[in-house]
């Protein structure tokens, strides 16, 4: 079976374990979870998890088992890979209550069936749930699973409290954007990698490569939502701009605000009058003033920096990893 | 031994802070001196809220005071209602003079300088009076604002009018900021009743110095921060009247009958500022309300924090720095303690109160006091549960509280608010950290301190949770986010991460009872809200009282017989806990979720049967009232007995005393006994209030009109 093959049956795993896990849940949620999307936290759980084989063997090198399985056995995989799953799942039941998204991975939003109130006790639920599972499968997994919900809730503060910020500074939008992103994707292989041969300078390099690849995926995901043609549609499955009516304001529109010396973005960005119909003209502003390109550059650096930080990692697992990235990048 | 003379301690600055710190160190073994360079008070009607009142009592200052017991609390055009509260008005120079009075009473050398700094000697604080050296074992400083840039400075106003009656109520109208600029400083303007007749109109705006800041005038609000341009008092009082007047005719034929006072406030709190150079206290320390210009809380009760930690080491001033810092960091949140993010949480926190003005739902209505008022939300009511054996207790207790507000305070100093608690002393508002701990002591005598955390995390879970139970509704029609909503959600799920960690790091074992409480509160309250189910509330109250209980006993040891009668203990507080909400509500009081009848009956939380709510809209409504209330009253009276009987497992008799007063507590307000207070509350007779739009009244024109 090559790579790619055992990534995907180990998400259709993740994606049953997933589907028992929520079944106890209201229905709206189990329709969310039964359209798990990317499952790239779980992907980079278990591509992190092949740390402790193979240390130094030719990436095609088959394992002293005879396959190229990950140390840890494949049920634990798919359990910690379905506990991030799950910690995702919550969050973006949450957000979409916060921000009042319509559409959620190609169906409606959980709120949009069951009304907000409700929407926020399944998240509630299924945040439970993750920390029940957590503590099933103990070890340090409550205090780290924890510890990233914090963290997410934060970022969720921060992107909400920029809002209508026209000149919100680079450091501060990075620090929502890893808070926010950044520490999932940190757990996903934080927890991938400790089940390995326990080599905590691997575990560290391993979670820091995470930190920032969910920084720079981050970035390029409002580059998407700028509906850029050659990159496809966002990781959300939200109307493309939609963001802009909450005055929230990614990276690109950012860049180009900091450019417009004469203030008209920020002046039309704010009126009061401001509706979908502007978007298009916000988007040609952006991409004129280079606004985009910008946020591209500053996307595609964060990845670059992301890399640097598997240098340290043996080949074959950075191998599997620059797999998972090229594909989240989508130019695989 | 001559040289330059010295004393015990110096207080420099004789405002409110600095006399209330005098008074209470003031006496026969200890020499104060109490230092002010003569600016005179002047005079207009202050609010001083209920902790302010509470300062005074325990200083023993007796005022002509008049009592207010209602704020009109009005947001921009979108919501407009009364809240209850234990205030007063009281000519702001009476009260300076009254206080600097009880100084000079108390003992306190009353000196007429201008104090300076000049440095520490070999333990000892050299000041120059006037240009006279003075030595002091300890140093209060209460110098009042200072205008230091780039800290949250704003400027306040007031006038005092003739041609209005405001009765025994003050108005706090907060004026609604451009939805789309984040950095317009809000404003908000206020009128106090005079004693007599007549009025004073304040209005206070605060804006980070230095930053930004818009000019006076033009599209409504907007006054620029100190270090700006300066700001016209005249015009700010303009706009405040004429602010006042949209709200209410009344204020249409106001004749001033006095002059424009004038000031700079200071809301740029940090503990760590506070105990550099001495301990500062009122004003000095920051300790002023950004959304209400309030300050005469923070001066006194900082006043007294300070001369508590000075009494408790007179003779080591570093001891009492290290024990005011303490104190300091339990009692008091700031609003702005991380600058970076300062100015966006301002704007945040504003459209979060705005939008969730209109809400009696008890996270809007819990986090609206703890933001706007100083009295805080801390504990679930106002009867008092006495702590026995203190020695073992109080630490624990302490313990707990920091580590609640320290794990949130950095990254959300606001809601930080929330869980900031400002009970001292030996007796407690009833609150989970308490049943937590009576139920660890069940069944033995010792406290082990890493339990702190634990209880910790069981407060603010129990916030956290009150966040998904009782939600704000959804406002529809608007661009933008829907605050309220999000700040609710936002907030539980902060909460909620950070009780998980603390547990996972305290009590590792009891991780997944933890998340499955959650789930089991998730479970219970969506349930009630189904309206093809029988609506069971009191389950929801039950589970969110038994697992504090019942955790608190395994953590101690407590065999299975025990471990299990304190859940049953914990169930039926919960119970009588509806209960006596619901007789709160009926009778038209504050209820302890500081909501009411039709915020209850509307959510789906009330333990009333839907047969007798449903009539209480008919001609009989007076009789229904009357039946609920028996109904109620029985019900906790049921629920108390059956908690009560549960204790007879518990083994120490602290545990059982302080268990016993915890039911007692919870259960006051359904004993024949509990004090009739204020019969036509507040709360219900919200009909009477004059505004020329009914409209605004939305959500607590009541039932009983
Ligand atoms: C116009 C206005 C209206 C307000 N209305 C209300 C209200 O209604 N309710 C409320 O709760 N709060 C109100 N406040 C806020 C409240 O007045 C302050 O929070 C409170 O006065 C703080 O008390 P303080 O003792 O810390 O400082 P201050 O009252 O400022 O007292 C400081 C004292 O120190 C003296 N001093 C300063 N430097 C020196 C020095 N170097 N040497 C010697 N003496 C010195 C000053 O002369 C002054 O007497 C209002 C504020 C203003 C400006």
């Amino acid at each position: 079976m090559d790579a790619e093959a055992r990534r995907q049956r180990f998400r259709a795993h993740v994606a049953a374990r997933l589907r028992t896990l929520t079944s106890e849940l209201a229905p709206p949620v189990r329709a969310l979870a039964a359209r798990p999307g990317k499952q790239l936290r779980s992907t980079l759980l278990y591509a992190c998890a092949t740390t402790g084989l193979g240390r130094g063997a030719a990436p095609d090198a088959p394992s002293p088992t005879g396959r190229r399985e990950p140390a840890a056995d494949l049920g634990q995989l798919v359990r910690l890979g379905a506990l991030v799953e799950l910690v995702h799942l919550a969050s973006l039941v949450h957000d979409d209550i916060i921000d009042r998204a319509e559409q959620r991975r190609a169906g409606p939003a959980v709120h949009v069936g069951m009304g907000s109130e409700r929407a926020g006790l399944a998240g509630l639920s299924c945040f439970a749930l993750a920390g029940k599972e957590a503590a099933d499968l103990g070890g340090g997994l409550p205090v780290l699973v924890s510890r990233a919900m914090a963290g997410l809730a934060y970022g969720e503060l921060l992107d909400i409290e920029r809002a209508f910020d026209t000149t919100l500074a680079l450091p501060d939008y990075l620090e929502l954007v890893t808070r926010k992103t950044g520490e999932l994707f940190q757990l996903a292989c934080v927890l991938g990698a400790a089940t390995g041969d326990g080599d905590q300078a691997r575990v560290d390099a391993l979670g820091r490569f995470g930190l920032e690849f969910g920084v720079a995926f981050q970035v390029l995901d409002d580059c998407l939502d700028f509906g850029a043609p050659d990159f496809g549609a966002p990781d959300s499955g939200k109307p493309v701009g939609t963001d802009h009516l909450l005055g929230l304001f990614g990276a690109p529109t950012l860049y180009a605000l900091a450019q417009d010396t004469s203030g008209a973005l920020a002046t039309l960005l704010l009126a009061p009058s401001f509706t979908a119909a502007d978007i298009p003209a916000v988007r040609d502003h952006v991409r004129s003033s280079g606004g985009l390109a910008a946020a591209n550059a500053l996307a595609r650096s964060r990845y670059e920096r992301a890399l640097g930080h598997l240098d340290s990692v043996d080949p074959q697992t950075r191998a599997a990893l620059l797999d998972v990235t090229a594909q989240a990048w989508n130019l695989g | 031994m001559s040289g330059p003379r010295r004393v015990d301690v110096i207080v420099t600055g004789a405002g409110p802070a600095g006399a209330a710190a005098a008074t209470a160190l003031a006496g026969p073994t200890r020499s104060v001196l109490l230092v002010d360079d003569g600016t005179p008070a002047r005079s207009y009607d202050a609010f001083l809220s209920a902790p302010t009142m509470e300062g005074l009592r325990r200083l023993a200052v007796d005022l002509p005071a008049q009592p207010v017991d209602g704020i009109d609390l009005v947001f921009g055009t979108r919501s407009r209602r009364l809240v209850p509260v234990r205030a007063a008005a009281c000519d702001h120079a009476a009260l300076a003079r009254a206080l600097r009075g009880a100084a000079g009473h108390a003992g306190a050398d009353r000196v007429r300088a201008t104090a300076r700094l000049l440095g520490r000697d070999e333990g000892w604080f050299a000041l120059a009076l006037d240009g006279v050296p003075v030595l002091a074992r300890h140093l209060v400083v209460a110098t009042g604002t200072s205008g230091r840039p780039g800290h949250w400075m704003g400027t306040a106003c007031v006038q005092r009018f003739a041609g209005i009656d405001l009765g025994t109520r003050t108005t706090l109208a907060v004026a609604q900021p451009d939805g789309t600029d984040p950095r317009q400083p809000p404003t908000c303007v206020w009128a106090v009743p005079a004693p007599g007749g007549g009025a004073s109109v304040g209005v206070a705006s605060v804006g980070v110095a230095g930053v930004g800041g818009a000019s006076v005038g033009g599209a409504g609000v907007g006054a620029a921060g100190a270090g700006d341009r300066p700001v016209d008092p005249d015009a700010l009082l303009a706009l405040a009247l004429a602010e006042l007047r949209r709200i209410d005719a009344r204020f249409t034929d106001l004749v001033p009958a006095g002059p424009v006072v004038s000031g700079p406030i200071d809301a740029g709190f940090v503990p760590e500022r506070l105990t550099v150079d001495g301990l500062l206290i009122g004003a000095a320390a920051g300790l002023t309300n950004p959304f209400t210009g309030e300050g005469l809380s923070g001066a006194l009760q900082s006043a007294l924090l300070a001369a508590e930690s000075i009494t408790a080491h007179p003779d080591d001033p570093d001891a009492a720095r290290r024990a005011y810092a303490q104190r300091v960091r339990t009692a008091f949140v700031g609003y702005f303690e991380t600058a970076r993010h300062a100015s966006r949480r301002y704007h945040l926190t504003w459209r979060v109160l705005a939008d969730a003005a209109s809400s009696d739902q008890p996270f809007a209505a819990k986090a609206r006091r703890a933001i706007l008022f100083p009295e805080g939300i801390a504990g679930l009511g106002e009867q008092r549960v006495a702590i026995p054996d203190a020695p073992l207790v109080q630490p624990f207790l302490l313990a707990c509280d920091e580590v609640a507000i320290s794990v949130i305070r950095r990254e959300w100093p606001f809601l930080a608010r929330l869980a900031s608690i400002e009970d001292t002393g030996d007796s407690q508002r009833p609150r989970p950290a308490l049943l937590f701990l009576g139920a660890l002591i069940a069944d033995r005598s010792t406290l082990d301190v890493r339990h702190a955390t634990t209880a910790a995390a069981i407060e603010l879970a129990t916030l956290g949770a009150l966040a998904f139970l009782h939600p704000p509704p959804p406002r529809t029609g608007v661009r933008d986010v829907d605050w309220a909503a999000a700040a609710t959600v936002l907030s539980g799920d902060f909460l909620l991460a950070q009780a998980s960690r603390l547990i996972a790091e305290s009590a590792p074992d009891a991780s997944w009872m933890f998340a499955d409480w959650l789930a089991e509160l998730a479970g219970l309250r969506a349930a009630a809200l189904d309206p093809d189910k029988p609506s069971q509330p009191e389950l929801v109250y039950a589970a969110l009282f038994e697992f504090p209980a019942r955790i608190g006993a395994i953590l101690g040891g407590a065999p299975a017989r025990v471990v299990h009668a304190l859940a049953e203990y914990g169930y039926h507080c919960g119970r009588a806990f509806l209960h006596a909400e619901d007789v709160l509500a009926v009778r038209g009081e504050r209820t302890r979720l500081d909501t009411t009848l039709e915020a209850m009956l509307a959510g789906r939380f009330t333990g009333l049967p839907e047969t007798l709510t449903d009539r209480l809209e008919t001609a009989d409504r007076e009789a229904v009232r009357a039946n609920l209330l028996s109904g109620a009253e029985a019900a906790c009276g049921e629920a108390r007995g059956r908690a009560v009987a549960s204790l007879t497992a518990v083994v120490n008799p602290t545990a059982v005393r302080l268990l016993g007063q915890f039911i007692d507590a919870i259960a006051a307000p359904c004993s024949r006994d509990h004090p009739a207070r204020g019969t036509a509350d507040v709360a219900g007779d919200s009909a009477t209030l004059a505004g020329p739009d009914p409209m605004h009244l939305g959500g607590q024109v009541g039932l009983y009109e």
